[in-house]
């Protein structure tokens, strides 16, 4: 799946060096839905103002160029979202190869089905 | 892949702050403190930060890496609300990439199932070796040697310099907990490798 608006944002991102953690706390966004888009599976708010905080936030001035392709591209990626889960193969990479709880056991085998569940959530593509 | 034996490495705690050295060498030249360990991890080893609501009540853990060493899943409220416990987090995740990545290079997974089998069938002692070897470069990437030494000789002139002795248990508690802010990291962090450097 082509992710253009999310990468470009992500690389904003770190051209203004700020990390994720950072980046939500200073301007009060869900640090779960940035991570979302960055990774292309929440698409572009509709709202302007949204876009406009996540602009202003990335360190674009208004009336820029940067400012005016931040809001194209937004607008290009939006409805470029499948809507399906994705495919197993691909899931399966996202899942822990080194995991122990913070008891140090092993997990049983409905704890390793809510792993699956959770990987499958994080990457579940919306529209 | 099942078949797959996990070939442990076998690294002392010396051999493991030599990597985590090397680690800082290449990811923060400047040797900046608190180490910018989130910037490392996002913009220099390029891994996807994954925030998940509700993950520890989940499935009983802070966080993981994945099995392509792509992304590191981690607990919303504990990358919300617990800045040094988040941290560690992601140092000790970066452990098993720097440590353990030649480890695995060959291991994929084509199913779930597969990676259940995989994970039901793991050697314990050989899971828990790995995890001892992430845990200890988690500690010594984001509290190197060299400045740990010159921040406690720092803290305990200024307790000397206020008429206290340094080597009290009440001086030590304090000297702990502003190193814990200089490192950004926890007081079990730095007990951890205070004791480890005596």
């Amino acid at each position: 799946m082509e992710n253009l608006f999310g990468a470009y944002f992500r690389e904003l991102r770190e051209k203004a060096g700020i990390s994720l953690r950072s980046f939500c706390a200073e301007n009060g966004f869900d640090a779960g839905n940035i991570s979302k888009l960055e990774r292309g599976t929440f698409p572009p708010p509709d709202s302007m103002d949204k876009l406009k905080a996540y602009a202003r936030a990335l360190q674009l001035r208004s009336g820029t160029t940067e400012w005016i392709e931040f809001f194209d591209r937004a607008a290009a990626s939006r409805g470029k979202f499948p809507h399906d889960l994705q495919q197993e193969a691909d899931l399966v990479k996202h899942l822990p190869l080194l995991f122990r709880t913070l008891r140090g056991q092993k997990l049983s085998a409905e704890s390793l089905d809510k792993v699956i569940e959770v990987v499958r959530e994080a990457n579940f593509h919306v529209r | 892949m099942s078949d797959k034996v996990v070939q442990l490495p076998i690294l002392s705690y010396e051999q493991i702050r030599e990597r985590a050295d090397d680690f800082l060498k290449a990811h923060n030249p400047e040797m900046k403190i608190p180490v910018p360990i989130e910037e490392i991890a996002e913009f220099s080893l390029d891994i996807n930060i994954i925030p998940v609501p509700g993950l520890q009540k989940l499935i009983g853990c802070d966080g993981f890496i994945s099995s392509d060493f792509s992304s590191i899943t981690v607990d919303q409220f504990v990358l919300e609300e617990r800045e040094t416990r988040f941290r560690f987090t992601i140092a000790h995740e970066i452990g098993h990439v720097w440590l353990h990545q030649g480890v695995f290079q060959n291991f994929s997974f084509d199913s779930f199932d597969e990676w259940k089998e995989f994970q039901t069938n793991v050697d314990e002692k050989t899971y828990g070796w790995l995890e001892w070897q992430a845990y200890v470069f988690g500690g010594l990437a984001l509290v190197p040697r060299e400045h740990l030494a010159s921040r406690r000789a720092f803290h305990a002139e200024r307790v000397s310099s206020a008429g206290l002795s340094p080597t009290t248990d009440a001086a030590q508690l304090q000297i702990n907990k502003a190193l814990a802010n200089d490192f950004c990291v926890s007081t079990a962090v730095i007990e951890k490798r205070v004791t480890k450097d005596n």
